[in-house]
């Protein structure tokens, strides 16, 4: 008991000694912030987009076959049938047509999905705001972001360059809903044919083919068996793609926090400087606590209640500022980056649940550093001698 | 008051407001783990492998089934320039 | 992996515990060179001022060692997610050789930072600095443990690869042979559950013998307190193994799922974290009693040295009481409800 009202003395005094100096407290306290809100913000996205992908992605292909020559993806040649036909466990093998079309005029790139004829269940409609899913030869579903982008208005009918440069005419049967958008914000979805077609390719040529495994557990004995009948081809499993996102958001946006990184040290290196240049007034101060019986330990105390406060402060606010910045503003900041020059501009939904993991890792990343840096400097103050002061 | 109850205040109320903000998130998550169903069959009938974040390159569109990112991918002096490259890692080649 | 957010932020806290112990040190062997308890010289007083600095150095270090526990904990479940056959926190630990070394690193270092405070404390009760030479060899011992420490760590991080397939909980605790490997050890379950509780009520016994004692002569003999600290010793590693062999799977109420991080996590209410709070904070209170009798011959510190050791012993014995109450509970709920209610 004794013990905590020492400490919420001392606390008073801390704080008003703070108060006494505020603006400069103020600028060492925004500045802090602004360092954890953007190291913070970065943690936060990632997250943010590693649970809407943990979540969602449960469902992908359990292995994705694409071939490869001289070091990057070629269409395959649809002549793999005998090849599978040694290997037990397959339950389905779908084809797909898919890949990127290139706006020239505002230079977007739009996803081209093409849809096999009679491999969709019915359920699938239910992803459309309005309209059908394509089923004959000219006819393609839209997301609301296309439609906007290529200025179609109200118009049904449009045209798309095939690589020969002669013109592909489509009608749009259908929209995609809006809350499917973090999946189909980009995409174009017609027939397997009309895909194949705008893309020249030949007859038999596939994008990938996607692989439906009977037994969850031979996945893997399965995708090595593939890659041994089908030699330079790309084996994509489930594990591995539903692993891609933990992946991706974390190493760059580690090299994120590196650059970040600096600034937190820079600022270290001015609460070191803030805290060690005492002034006269400061030191005439201290000399005379000590003088009215304060000890060493003390003075300490008061040194560290008073970088608690801003650390703190810094801390929360920062953090807090960086929760609203990212689930409310969808990371306008960092959407630059994120996005890039991306003309199709789809707003992920960033929603970054509360981890007690966050939350520690900003902690450590800004409050240790900052204790660190303050604990020699507060003893150097503790360490003043009245006589050689006063 | 003392100053030291209204720092704790400041900083109480402070974490109450990220209490509220990580109640909200959370049921915002739980209402939208409850419509992804639809979600779960467009990826499901399409075959879809990746979220739609960015757009403007291949392997951060669809980072899981396209080709890694290499120097010179499309043509020779092609270096690594989209900002959203700078925020995905490459991920490992398969 | 160094470049992980985890990782960097693990270093971080490694570096500055290096930064404050390499200070405390320095001002350690500075104290220890020049020490001179009878000279009232300025020198003398300013090494006085010294101990300040060394004592807050350690304490911060305490700090961010257990911060680093928790993040090393956190981080190695993280890592599940990026590495191929791992599914928690085990399977990231058991990635390299490297891992599990780390994670006893850690909690050992967690023991041996306390060890030092409470020495510390303990001198400053006696006007006589009985402790001083003694801490400050402990402090410079300490340094190299840091490094040690901080070598593994950057081992583990550094060999950490997304591509090597490990092992998780499920089969590594699962497998009588792998559970041999991994633990040096070799017992059923229930083997363990039984054990575990008659050690338990060992403890419990020494503890109220050698407060009884305290009663009666108003300090614990020797042998009883440094019998009760070691008999923590065996019952905090014990109780580690108890929880992943035994008690876990209680908790997550499936009969295969073994593991000691996945209580942690918010799928079960992160019990495991008063589960782990009592346990170590008791062994730690045990542990600190058999270090503190060590020191009660010395000058003025009788006094001090016992009431330490009634107000550790007390607290032990009901931090000990919750934790076995903690982790008793599902296993009581399983039989007499018989299942999850």
């Amino acid at each position: 008991m004794k013990a905590i009202s020492k400490n919420l003395n001392i606390l008073d005094y801390a704080a008003s000694l703070l108060v006494r100096k505020k603006y400069k407290n103020m600028a060492v306290l925004l500045v802090f912030s602004a360092v954890i809100f953007l190291l913070a913000s970065l943690q936060l996205t990632a997250t943010a987009l590693r649970t809407v992908a943990d979540d969602i992605l449960t469902t992908v292909p359990d292995i994705t076959v694409q071939q490869m020559s001289a070091g990057r993806q070629v269409p395959l040649e649809a002549d793999y049938q005998q090849a599978f036909s040694g290997i037990f466990g397959i339950r389905e093998l779908r084809e797909r047509i898919w890949g990127y079309y290139f706006d020239e005029k505002n230079g977007a790139n739009y996803t081209v999905v093409g849809l096999a004829p009679g491999s969709v269940s019915g359920g699938l409609k239910d992803a459309l705001a309005w309209g059908r899913l394509p089923e004959k030869s000219g006819e393609v579903v839209l997301a609301a972001p296309v439609v906007d982008n290529m200025q179609l208005g109200q118009r049904r009918h449009f045209s798309l360059f095939r690589p020969d440069l002669s013109l592909q005419s489509f009608q749009m049967v259908g929209s995609f809903r809006q809350d499917t958008g973090i999946l189909t914000n980009d995409m174009m979805l017609m027939t397997q044919s009309d895909a194949g077609e705008l893309f020249a390719m030949a007859d038999g040529q596939l994008t990938d083919l996607l692989v439906d495994v009977a037994n969850p557990a031979e996945i893997d004995t399965i995708a090595g068996k593939i890659a041994d009948v089908l030699p330079g081809t790309r084996v994509v499993t489930k594990m591995q793609i539903q692993k891609t996102y933990d992946v991706v958001f974390s190493w760059r946006s580690g090299f994120g926090s590196i650059c970040l990184l600096t600034s937190v040290f820079a600022f270290i290196i001015l609460a070191w400087d803030k805290a060690s240049g005492f002034s006269p007034d400061e030191q005439k101060e201290m000399a005379i606590l000590k003088v009215v019986g304060w000890q060493t330990r003390d003075i300490m105390l008061l040194r560290f209640w008073e970088s608690a406060v801003v650390g703190l402060f810094a801390f929360l606010g920062g953090y807090t500022l960086a929760w609203i910045h990212v689930a409310f503003f969808d990371a306008f900041l960092l959407k630059p980056v994120m996005l890039g020059w991306s003309v199709l501009r789809p707003t992920p939904a960033l929603f970054p649940p509360f981890q007690l993991t966050d939350f520690v890792l900003i902690g450590a990343f800004s409050i240790i550093p900052y204790m660190a840096a303050t604990i020699v400097p507060a003893w150097k103050s503790g360490m003043v001698r009245p006589d050689s002061v006063i | 008051m003392r100053k030291s109850a209204f720092i704790g205040l400041l900083l109480a109320s402070l974490f109450c407001l990220d209490i509220f903000i990580g109640i909200y998130l959370g049921e915002r998550h739980e209402r939208f783990k409850s419509e992804q169903e639809i979600l779960r069959l467009v990826v499901k009938e399409l075959g879809s492998t990746d979220l739609v974040v960015a757009t403007e390159a291949r392997y951060t569109r669809h980072p899981s089934v396209s080709d890694g990112l290499v120097p010179f991918m499309d043509h020779p002096a092609d270096i690594e320039h989209f900002p959203s490259g700078s925020f995905y890692h490459p991920v490992p080649s398969r | 992996m160094l470049g992980n957010s985890w990782s960097i932020a693990l270093l971080i806290c490694s570096a500055g515990a290096l930064f404050l112990i390499v200070l405390a040190s320095i001002t350690a062997l500075k104290i220890l060179v020049r020490w001179d308890e009878g000279s009232d010289s300025e020198e003398q007083i300013d090494l006085e001022g010294r101990t300040w600095l060394a004592a807050a150095l350690v304490e911060s270090g305490l700090t961010i060692q257990v911060i680093s526990l928790f993040l090393l904990v956190a981080a190695a479940g993280d890592f599940a997610g990026m590495i191929a056959g791992a599914m928690c926190a085990t399977g990231s630990f058991l990635a390299n050789e490297y891992g599990p070394i780390s994670l006893y690193l850690k909690i050992a270092g967690l023991f041996l930072y306390g060890f030092w405070i409470v020495l510390h404390r303990l001198d400053l009760r006696s006007e006589y600095f009985p402790l001083v030479r003694i801490k400050f060899i402990y402090l410079i011992l300490l340094l190299p443990f840091l490094i040690v420490d901080s070598y593994y760590l950057v081992g583990y991080l550094y060999n950490l690869d997304p591509d090597i397939i490990t092992s998780c909980c499920g089969v590594v605790f699962a497998d009588q042979k792998v559970r041999t490997n991994f633990m040096v050890f070799s017992m059923s379950s229930e083997g363990v559950a039984a054990f575990f509780y008659l050690l338990g009520i060992l403890v419990l016994f020494m503890g109220v013998l050698s407060l009884n004692s305290c009663r009666e002569t108003g300090q614990p003999a020797f042998s009883l307190s440094f019998s009760y600290g070691f008999l923590w010793f065996v019952f905090f590693v014990l109780a580690l193994i108890g929880i992943t062999v035994f008690f876990s799977s209680y908790i997550y109420a499936m009969p295969h799922h073994n593991c000691p991080f996945d209580i942690l996590h918010r799928e079960y209410g992160y019990i495991g974290v008063p589960i782990y709070i009592a346990l170590f904070g008791g062994a730690f209170l045990g542990m600190s009693n058999s270090v503190a009798a060590l020191f009660r011959n010395k000058p003025g510190l009788s006094v001090p040295v016992a009431y330490y050791q009634r107000l550790a012993t007390k607290s032990s014995i009901l931090l000990l009481l919750l934790f076995v109450s903690l982790v008793s509970f599902p296993v009581l709920r399983y039989f007499l409800a018989g299942g999850e209610v």
